[in-house]
């Protein structure tokens, strides 16, 4: 889905306010005036402490939670939450909810992000297939097909995820904390595969993220959530010679908290530096 | 799973389908030849008494026992799956309760209104009770469908249908409490569930209804095997989940409702076969999983029916007690042999 879009703009986001609507009550807005764009192929990495509202500002652009006000537009066309049909087509969603079926193959799984295409059904045409087997392959999965899904490891559930939402043949894939629960390695290797994925597909890739360092590394753009709504954006050597790092963690109640996260980021600078 | 495994397991089981119904033809308190049998298909016999127990008594009863088993091992289905619970059943939103209160209801009316006999001698007979259980379904229904309408996610409308069930179910009880022993008897005799209550006249009613709620199941296959995967990322691949959820429940108090008002609350199918079907395909894909879990459900049905008339005199079982009895063992078995099969450790 590589249609020539004018200025390559994936996604926009208008003066974005996210949050929670409440009946009878005051929203909590989270976050405010968020102008945000995601150009073809870009990798971005949003961080944030808990609690600065990443899974909301995820949702929201993912149309699965209405916005406070603005609005959110992919290729163009404003995300809906009451249109996840459509929504399906221009955005795929990578989620961290846990899948607990028994008797489901990756096969299986994967095939369900061809939802949007296929018949009353749900069955998979020779091209469906084609594009299932291809995105195994681009996950390193292609020998796992048959596997029940339920008994992979948590790096390979990951991936084949990921696969799904290949398939399901987006312009932008959204991700929600992909590397959480995985070790050292997993980490690294799902890391890559998006920033290779970006590369070779021209997909654009948002994801969220714990881990400062990797995605440094990996992304193009970082977005910096803090508490209390500010979103700081910049290429990441942008924001490492400034402070956003240290404003943007520096939540802890305590100074010795917060002195032990500005002793982190001096040295994370230092080593980047070396490098 | 091939899908050339799955063809033989479903040749397997038309063939047990048909088998079964021929036995429960067959099979009853009165004992006949099989010559008897061919004769009265074939139209050949002059026995009338014969010719009346096959047409009139042991074909509709046979009939009912194949809706009512495929349409609640369906709803039993459809509910395991929306709540992505395992023991979820057609029962759990509170339908069968509210049939209950219903024929509660009219039992005790009629006995203040001179006695148990009321009943029976009700200007519909059988139908006073199946329009009383229609009604009370129907409410419960109502209720649960507006309440899904409001409430966002499953589990809320799970917990509310169950606490409505037991509203209900207390007030059945408080009813019961406050009738005498005679009236009691005969609601509780509702209770045990009876598929030979269901004639012909209420098979006219109660077929197109079923037959309408399997159809609507058997097109949900393709949003159902999506909700597997739980709501959220049912979503994002495109399924409007609340919509879907509605009409999951509306097509199961549709079926719940009908089946308990002709049979009377009909415990275990519902929650046992779909589990049953999963063992027997090794699969949670609704496209093979629905039509397996409704034949499932008629043969297990079929299977009571003969087994409840096996004491051979004119004494035959309550259903309920037969399904259970003779059914829970077997799905026991059929789900230990194939955990210890596929997963030789599993931790």
């Amino acid at each position: 889905m590589s249609q020539p879009q004018p200025n390559n703009m994936v996604l926009e986001s208008h003066d974005l306010a996210i949050g929670y609507l409440y009946s009878g009550r005051l929203p909590l807005v989270l976050a405010r005036h968020l102008h945000l764009t995601i150009e073809r192929g870009q990798v971005i990495g949003l961080l944030g402490p808990n609690g600065s509202g990443k899974s909301t500002l995820l949702r929201t652009l993912a149309g699965l939670q209405p916005t406070i006000s603005g609005s959110v537009k992919v290729m163009g066309q404003t995300i809906r939450s009451n249109q996840v049909r459509q929504t399906a087509r221009m955005l795929s969603v990578v989620l961290t909810d846990r899948i607990d079926v028994r008797n489901l193959t990756v096969f299986q799984l994967v095939s369900m992000g061809r939802y949007p295409y296929t018949d009353w059904l749900g069955r998979a045409g020779s091209n469906d297939n084609d594009r299932i087997r291809t995105a195994l392959e681009q996950v390193r999965l292609q020998s796992y097909s048959n596997r029940f899904f339920n008994e992979l490891s948590d790096g390979e559930q990951q991936r084949t995820l990921l696969a799904k939402a290949l398939v399901q043949d987006t312009p932008l894939i959204i991700l929600d904390e992909p590397t959480a629960h995985l070790d050292l390695s997993n980490r690294i290797s799902i890391m890559r595969l998006l920033r290779t994925l970006a590369d070779e597909t021209g997909k654009s890739i948002l994801f969220s993220t714990h881990d400062l360092d990797l995605a440094i590394h990996t992304a193009d753009h970082l977005w910096l959530l803090q508490k209390g709504g500010v979103l700081l954006q910049g290429k990441p050597a942008e924001l490492m010679a400034g402070e956003a790092f240290e404003d943007t963690f520096r939540t802890g109640t305590n100074e010795a908290d917060q002195n032990m996260v500005s002793d982190y980021f001096r040295s994370l600078k230092k080593r980047s530096v070396e490098e | 799973m091939t899908s050339k495994r799955s063809g033989w397991i479903f040749a397997v089981l038309a063939g047990i389908l048909i088998l079964a119904f021929i036995g429960d033809l067959l099979f009853g308190s009165v004992r006949l030849s099989f010559k008897d049998f061919s004769d009265v298909l074939l139209g050949k016999s002059d026995n009338q008494n014969v010719d009346y127990i096959i047409w009139s008594l042991r074909l509709p009863k046979a009939i009912t026992a194949i809706l009512a088993g495929s349409g609640l091992a369906l709803c039993g289905l459809l509910m395991q799956t929306l709540f992505r619970n395992p023991l979820a059943g057609p029962f759990v939103l509170g339908i069968s309760s509210g049939a209950s209160l219903g024929v509660a209801l009219l039992v005790m009316a009629s006995s203040w209104f001179g006695g148990n006999a009321l009943v029976q001698a009700l200007p519909f007979g059988h139908w006073g009770m199946v329009i009383a259980a229609m009604a009370g379904a129907l409410a419960v229904m109502l209720f649960v469908i507006l309440v899904s309408v409001r409430v966002a996610d499953s589990v809320s409308i799970l917990i509310i249908g169950m606490m409505f069930g037991s509203a209900t179910g207390a007030i059945v009880s408080l009813l019961q409490y406050f009738a005498d022993p005679d009236t009691v008897k005969s609601f509780l005799v509702w209770t045990f569930g009876d598929i030979s209550a269901v004639t012909a006249p209420h098979l006219k009613l109660l077929t197109p209804l079923v037959i309408a709620g399997i159809f609507a199941g058997l097109i949900l296959r393709k949003p159902l095997n999506a909700l597997l995967l739980g709501e959220n990322h049912a979503r994002v691949i495109g399924v409007n989940v609340k919509r879907s959820r509605i009409v999951i429940i509306l097509i199961t108090s549709l079926l719940t409702g009908a089946i308990t008002a002709f049979t009377g609350p009909i415990a275990f199918v519902g929650v046992a076969v779909p589990h049953l079907a999963r063992a027997i395909l090794r699969t949670s894909d609704h496209r093979r999983l629905t039509p397996a879990t409704l034949m499932c459900g008629a043969i297990i049905m079929l299977i009571c029916d003969i087994l409840a008339q096996l004491p051979a005199s004119n004494q035959v079982l309550p259903i309920n007690t037969v399904t259970a009895i003779f059914g829970a063992p077997v799905v026991i078995w059929v789900i230990l042999r194939n955990r210890r099969g596929r997963t030789p450790v599993e931790s």
